[in-house]
C-alpha cells in the first residue's frame, strides 16, 4: 500500500509539472520547471528497478538544463528592436484554438484508454535473457549484456547518431570571435574559491567516472554514464578557467577514431566469431570485450558531448542586430 | 550502534525540516532563503550521509559514502557561493524584496 | 477495466504534451515539450507491466529475490538508455537550428517567425 501512494504521489506531481509548463507564460520557469521534471522521472525509474536509465537521465537533464539556459541567454535584447526575447512574456492563447485543443486531446486519451491493449507482454525474452546472459555475453549487469551483446547494433546506430548530432551541431552554428571580450574567458577567472574547489573536485568526478567505466558490465553504470562524467569535468573546467582554445576539430577526429574501434570490436568479437573460435566462452575474454567496449563507448561520449557544450554554449554567440560582419564560418 | 546511527540521521532530517520552514517563510529577501537553503543540503545530506555510514559499518559502502560526504562538504557552499554572487553582480538589491528575481534582475 | 498506473499516467503525460505542443506559441516551449513528450515514452516503456520496489536486473540482486517476476525485465532498460542519448542529441540540433532561425527572423515566437517568412517570400517574388 505505501508502494502504491508513493508511485501514485510522484506521478501526479509529475503531471502536475508537465501542466504548470504547458500553462505557464514564463519561459524560464518552464525551463526549472523541466528540471524539477527530469528528476522526478529519475527517481521514478530508479524505483522501477532501472539504476542506469536513472542516472542516465539524471545526468542527461543537467544537460539540456544547461543547454536551455545558455540558449536563452543568447535571446536577450537581441531581437527585433532590441527586444528582449528570453523574458517576454508568451501571448495568452486565445479560447477558440484552447478549446478545439483540448477536445482533441481529451478525444484522442478516450480512445486509447478505450481500446489500448492491458497487461503484460509476455514473449519469453526477459526469462531467456536473465537466465543466459552470463553464459552469452558474460558480465553480471543484464543491461549491459543486451546492450553491449545481444543488441550491439542498437549502440552502434546510437554512436552514428550521435556522430552525425556533433557534426550537424557544428555545421549549424555559427563561430564568433566576439566571444572572447577583453582577455577574460570566464567570470570566475579571478575567484580563488573555484579554483579551490575545481582542484578537489575533478579528480573526484574524475574518479567517479572510472569507476562507472570499469563496473559498468558488473554492476549500474557503463559507457554512457562514464562520458557523461568525463565530459563533465572538461565543462567544470570551461567554467571556472574559460578554456577558449581547444582544439576541437582534433576533438571531433578523435571522437571519429573511436566510433571506428567500436565498429571494429565486435566484428570480431561477436559478429564473425573469431574470438569465440579460438577461445570459446571464456569468462576472461568475455570480460575484456565488455571492460574495452564500455572504455571506447565513454571516451566517444565524453568527446561528442564536450564538442556539443563546447560549441554551443561556449563558442557561439549570437551577434547583434547590426554587426553580422565578424562571423567566421569554421571553428 | 544502529541507535547511534538512527539519532544522527534524525539530526540531519530535523536540519532539513528547519531548513525548508526556513525556505518558506514569509517576508525573507533572496539571500536569506539562499543561506538556508544551502544549509539544507550541506548540514541535513551530511549528517544523514554520515549516519548511513555508521549504520552500515565498515564495508565498501562505507568508503563510496565518505567520498560523497566529501563531495558535498565542498561542492554545497560553493553553489550557494555562485548563486549569491551571480545575484550581487547581476545588481539585485534584496532590501525589502521577497520576489523571484530571474526576470526582474538580470542586466545585459 | 482494471488499469495499473503505469498504464495511465504516462499516456495522460503524452497526451498534455501534445496539447501543450498545440497551443505553444514559443518554440523553446515546443522543444521542451517534445523532450516531455519523449520521457513520457520512456516512462510508458519502463512502467509496462512493472511495479514499485522491483529489483534492479544484476546479478547481485538474484540471491535476495524467490520469484522471477521480482525482477526488472532488462530489454526496455537498454533500449531506453539508447533513446535517452539520442533524445539529447535531438535536443541539441533542435537548438541549434533554432538559434539558425533566430539568427535570421530574429524572433522565438511561431507566429512572429511566419509572417517575416511571408514578408521574405513576397520580397522573392518581387
Amino acid at each position: 500500500m505505501g508502494g502504491f501512494l508513493a508511485e501514485l504521489l510522484l506521478l501526479v506531481f509529475l503531471v502536475l509539472c508537465a501542466l504548470y509548463i504547458v500553462f505557464s507564460r514564463k519561459i524560464y520557469r518552464v525551463i526549472i520547471f523541466f528540471a524539477v521534471f527530469s528528476l522526478i522521472t529519475s527517481v521514478i525509474y530508479l524505483f522501477l528497478g532501472a539504476p542506469d536509465v536513472a542516472m542516465a537521465e539524471a545526468g542527461i537533464s543537467a544537460f539540456t538544463t544547461i543547454f536551455f539556459i545558455v540558449c536563452l541567454e543568447k535571446y536577450y535584447s537581441r531581437g527585433k528592436d532590441g527586444r528582449n526575447e528570453a523574458t517576454a512574456p508568451v501571448p495568452k492563447v486565445p479560447l477558440r484554438v484552447l478549446l478545439p485543443a483540448i477536445l482533441f486531446v481529451s478525444g484522442l486519451f478516450a480512445l486509447f484508454i478505450l481500446y489500448a491493449p492491458t497487461g503484460y507482454p509476455y514473449t519469453g525474452l526477459r526469462d531467456q535473457y536473465l537466465r543466459m546472459f552470463m553464459r552469452d555475453v558474460g558480465g553480471e549487469n543484464a543491461v549491459t549484456a543486451i546492450y553491449l551483446g545481444y543488441r550491439v547494433y542498437d549502440t552502434l546506430f546510437e554512436a552514428l547518431l550521435l556522430v552525425t548530432a556533433v557534426v550537424a551541431v557544428l555545421h549549424l552554428s555559427w563561430y564568433s570571435e566576439a566571444a572572447v571580450p577583453d582577455g577574460r574567458h570566464s567570470e570566475l577567472e579571478d575567484s580563488r574559491m573555484a579554483k579551490f574547489t575545481m582542484r578537489i573536485v575533478c579528480p573526484m568526478i574524475l574518479l567517479f567516472g572510472m569507476y562507472l567505466v570499469l563496473n559498468g558490465h558488473i554492476s549500474a553504470g557503463g559507457g554512457f554514464l562514464g562520458g557523461l562524467a568525463f565530459a563533465l569535468i572538461l565543462i567544470c573546467r570551461f567554467f571556472v578557467v574559460g578554456i577558449f582554445d581547444l582544439p576541437i576539430k582534433k576533438a571531433l577526429k578523435l571522437e571519429e577514431i573511436v566510433f571506428v574501434f567500436i565498429v571494429i570490436l565486435p566484428i570480431f568479437a561477436i559478429f564473425t566469431g573469431v574470438v569465440y573460435h579460438f577461445w570459446g566462452n571464456s569468462v576472461l575474454f568475455q570480460t575484456i570485450y565488455l571492460i574495452a567496449m564500455n572504455a571506447l563507448v565513454g571516451l566517444k561520449v565524453a568527446f561528442g558531448f564536450f564538442v556539443l557544450f563546447y560549441r554551443y554554449v561556449a563558442v557561439e554567440r549570437l551577434p547583434e542586430e547590426d554587426d553580422t560582419e565578424d562571423v567566421k564560418e569554421a571553428g | 550502534m544502529s541507535i547511534l546511527a538512527y539519532i544522527v540521521m534524525g539530526i540531519g532530517v530535523a536540519f532539513m525540516l528547519l531548513g525548508v520552514i526556513g525556505i518558506f517563510k514569509p517576508g525573507k529577501d533572496f539571500y536569506y532563503r539562499i543561506l538556508v537553503a544551502c544549509k539544507i543540503d550541506t548540514v541535513g545530506l551530511l549528517t544523514l550521509g554520515i549516519g548511513l555510514a555508521i549504520y552500515h559499518g565498515i564495508s565498501f559502502f562505507t568508503g563510496k559514502m565518505f567520498l560523497i560526504v566529501i563531495m558535498i562538504l565542498v561542492l554545497n557552499p560553493f553553489v550557494a557561493h555562485i548563486v549569491a554572487r551571480s545575484a550581487s553582480r547581476s545588481g539585485y538589491d534584496s532590501i525589502g524584496d521577497s520576489t523571484d528575481v530571474d526576470e526582474s534582475a538580470g542586466e545585459k | 477495466m482494471d488499469f495499473h498506473v503505469f498504464d495511465i499516467f504516462p499516456i495522460l503525460l503524452f497526451f498534455v504534451s501534445i496539447f501543450g505542443i498545440i497551443i505553444s506559441t514559443n518554440v523553446v516551449k515546443t522543444i521542451v515539450l517534445i523532450v516531455l513528450m519523449q520521457s513520457a515514452v520512456i516512462l510508458f516503456w519502463l512502467g509496462v507491466g512493472s511495479r514499485f520496489g522491483v529489483h534492479p536486473p544484476i546479478f547481485e540482486y538474484f540471491a535476495y529475490v524467490a520469484d522471477p517476476d521480482a525482477i526488472a525485465d532488462p530489454l526496455p532498460q537498454a533500449l531506453m538508455l539508447t533513446a535517452i542519448i539520442i533524445g539529447i542529441a535531438v535536443t541539441a540540433i533542435s537548438i541549434t537550428m533554432l538559434n539558425s532561425l533566430f539568427r535570421k527572423y530574429r524572433t522565438v515566437q511561431w507566429l512572429a517567425m511566419h509572417d517575416a517568412a511571408l514578408v521574405d517570400e513576397q520580397k522573392n517574388i518581387k
